[in-house]
């Protein structure tokens, strides 16, 4: 015991003071981070903003088309006739041209769009949209009501989720963004960290210090001293980056603290809000504080761990059959495929997260730390959770069994190729 | 200090029988050569020996107590081919695997002190092993080896890759260690080193026992009765009937056949003008008896 106590020591310290280490620590929040937000960036904004130039000869929408800066849409108003304000789109200074000849109320008609290209979906709605808006509100008002009536009338539905099984209010969106970016760092931890055993493993085969060290400890101790020791190093970095978001959160909750106390307000009375947007989001932060952190992150913290046991035995193995120069990329995709099918999977099921798929793939072992974080927000029945949990423990206490009896062989064997035929026969 | 007894070790690995049998004693306080070719069970030998691997059969006896499996025994072991970490500093491995053999770490760091004195080496202590030359990195594994003061080393080619003064250093060492008391075991497929270090030995090949005992009187058992006499003449008549082998200059080899003496050899040759500069009986190289054991067939 003491002696993988020593192991563990050393697989430890020697990662932690690393440069590498610490420069990761300090970094990976930053660079998650900006990964996140590009790929919000991404999926929300078009290309590029498109810039579109309006000659209303109405007089009705003067100022009224908004911009809209989520979907990149930038707006202007032209003056003159038809064809000079043409002239200037086909110079290519705007994307397209809203023409909005002189109409009454009644019959809005013979709008005209002209681009060099095909307008966006997006687009088109948008200006639709806007014009629509514009119109009804015009036509309102001509009917004598006020717009401090108006407004009242206006109502704000949003459909509030609870999740059975959690017995909590739930909001999709959290739920899938928090359980996409939870299977999405249990899939690095496992890839990260299980290659991280299985160089560790290998470095010490084609050190040879492995023979010097075997005659001081069991194959077995000295495999799982290992993983226990790299698998701290993984739970003090994201601890630490725990702590790091913790700060941030905090500094900013402090920087922000009045404009956080009006948005609590607008949760209360979204009637107060300046714009749908803010009641929005005073809606989702309130949905946040109603998430249950601590058995979210409970549940996180085990697949965490559970998902890691279950490969880094697998990978530590692959190292031990691993040569200075044989090819062990076949090997290695055993190992790595059902990995990066789980997060295949887990891609999907957010969108379905009672689905058969997810049901089983859940509980299957291979899967399970990346699909079943990636559900755990939304509510996952209890049964589910007891299969999911028994079938992880069982399946590392047989991956671990299964990889010592490889490492115990493959890490003596030195200067043949290893094939999977021989690695079946140890077994 | 203990005496070790390998009693009928077997030992297959998937197809080949590395170890058929194996049985001999390195008796207490000696340098003892384990010698064989490559390949010859060596390796495996040894990591039974050292708790790396399993015997499928056999015992190993260690001071009249019987082991089967785990040897309890403080042993250093050296492998043939070096490792250390690459990336580690020279003393907080060194701790590090002193720490391995049960040693506390305050223990440790005492006993790594006399060492590093020994071979004036303090200004390691915060070195890279990378950083170090192949030579500078035997000698912190020798350091490794034995500075958790064990009973019995057990040296797997200590000299392959060393330079002539390093291999005299650790050769230095290991004599020193010897007269302290140690049982040493060393092996090696380099029979010249072995008739210079070890006072007993035993020979392997193809997981077979060859032979093995002291090295003096394995010697003398496979003496030819060979006389080397050196003359100042290259002409030498012997009137008797003893066969001369060859001849090189001055120098004369003699057989001696069943029924004569060196005695009746030396008569012969006082009978001629010359004059002897030496005459003396020559014994076989621990290589030629290991050649003839393993190819019976050859030298007849």
């Amino acid at each position: 015991m003491n002696r993988i106590w020593l192991i563990i020591q050393r697989e430890y310290i020697t990662r932690v003071r690393k440069w590498s280490f610490i420069v990761t620590t300090l970094l990976a929040p930053l660079a998650m981070a900006a990964l996140f937000s590009s790929q919000i960036y991404l999926i929300s904004y078009s290309v590029d903003d498109q810039r579109i130039l309006v000659l209303d000869e109405s007089g009705l929408f003067r100022n009224k088309i908004q911009n809209d800066s989520g979907g990149g849409i930038k707006v202007f108003y032209g003056s003159g006739d038809l064809s000079t304000n043409e002239k200037l789109m086909e110079n290519g200074a705007y994307d397209g041209l809203l023409y909005i000849p002189k109409m009454n109320l009644d019959q809005p008609k013979g709008i005209q769009f002209f681009s060099e290209n095909l307008i966006g979906l997006k687009t088109k709605s948008h200006l639709e949209s806007q014009m629509e808006n514009e119109i009804r509100r015009l036509r309102i008002l001509e009917s004598g009501l006020t717009s401090e009536f108006l407004s009242q009338l206006q109502p704000d539905i949003k459909i509030e989720q609870s999740g059975i099984a959690s017995g909590k209010s739930g909001d999709t969106v959290i739920a899938t963004i928090a359980g996409y970016i939870m299977a999405f760092i249990v899939y690095m931890v496992l890839f990260i960290y299980g290659t991280m055993v299985m160089r560790s493993v290998s470095e010490e085969k084609t050190n040879r210090i492995v023979e010097v060290v075997l005659s001081s400890i069991k194959p077995i101790h000295l495999m799982l001293g290992k993983i226990i020791g790299v698998g701290l190093v993984g739970l003090t970095q994201f601890i630490l980056w725990g702590v790091f978001i913790s700060i941030t959160y905090g500094i900013l909750g402090f920087i922000f603290a009045e404009q956080l106390m009006e948005l609590q307000q607008y949760s209360i009375q979204p009637g107060l809000a300046p714009s749908n947007e803010a009641a929005e989001l005073a809606v989702t932060m309130q949905n946040l504080q109603s998430v249950n952190w601590l058995s979210l992150i409970s549940g996180f913290l085990f697949y965490f761990l559970g998902g890691y046991f279950f490969y880094a035995a697998l990978f530590a193995a692959i190292g031990s059959a691993m040569g200075e120069d044989s090819d062990t990329q076949s090997m290695m995709f055993i190992v790595t495929a059902p990995i990066v099918l789980a997060i295949f999977i887990s891609m999907t099921i957010v969108s379905a997260p009672n689905s058969n798929l997810a049901i089983w793939s859940s509980i299957i072992p291979f899967f399970s730390p990346i699909v079943m974080t990636a559900r755990l927000p939304f509510g996952v029945p209890t049964w589910q959770i007891i299969c999911s949990v028994i079938a992880l423990v069982a399946g590392f206490i047989f991956t671990t069994w299964l990889a010592a009896r490889i490492y115990r062989v493959g890490i003596l064997i030195r200067g043949k190729k290893i094939t999977l035929r021989e690695i079946w026969r140890w077994i | 200090m203990p005496e070790v007894i390998f009693d009928n070790i077997k030992k297959a690995y998937a197809e080949t029988l590395a170890l058929n049998n194996v049985s001999f004693t390195i008796p207490n306080q000696k340098i003892f050569g384990l010698l064989g070719p490559n390949g010859a069970g060596k390796t495996t030998l040894i990591r039974i020996l050292t708790n790396i691997i399993e015997a499928d059969s056999g015992y190993i006896h260690i001071n009249d107590r019987k082991i089967r499996g785990f040897n309890p025994l403080k042993f250093g072991y050296m492998p043939e081919e070096r490792g250390l970490y690459k990336k580690m500093k020279v003393g907080e491995q060194l701790l590090y695997l002193c720490q391995l053999k049960g040693l506390s770490k305050k223990e440790a760091k005492s006993k790594i002190d006399l060492w590093i004195d020994k071979f004036d080496i303090q200004d390691w202590w915060n070195k890279r092993i990378h950083d170090l030359s192949k030579g500078m990195q035997q000698k912190v594994q020798f350091i490794a080896t034995v500075c958790h003061n064990p009973g019995l080393l057990i040296l797997d080619e200590p000299f392959s890759g060393l330079d002539p003064i390093n291999t005299e250093l650790i050769k230095e060492e290991i004599f020193k260690l010897a007269a302290e008391g140690k049982t040493i075991i060393f092996s090696t497929h380099r029979m010249e080193q072995v008739e210079e270090i070890c006072s007993h030995i035993a020979l392997i090949n193809k997981g077979e026992m060859i032979l093995d005992g002291e090295v003096e009187a394995l010697k003398n058992r496979f003496k030819k009765n060979i006389f080397k006499v050196v003359v100042d003449n290259e002409q030498l008549e012997i009137k008797v009937n003893i066969q001369c082998l060859k001849q090189e200059n001055n120098t004369f080899w003699f057989q001696l056949n069943e029924g004569f003496t060196s005695n009746q050899l030396l008569q012969s040759i006082l009978d001629q003008e010359v004059e002897i500069k030496s005459f003396e009986e020559e014994y076989p190289s621990i290589n030629e008896i290991f050649i003839e054991q393993v190819n019976p067939n050859r030298h007849e």
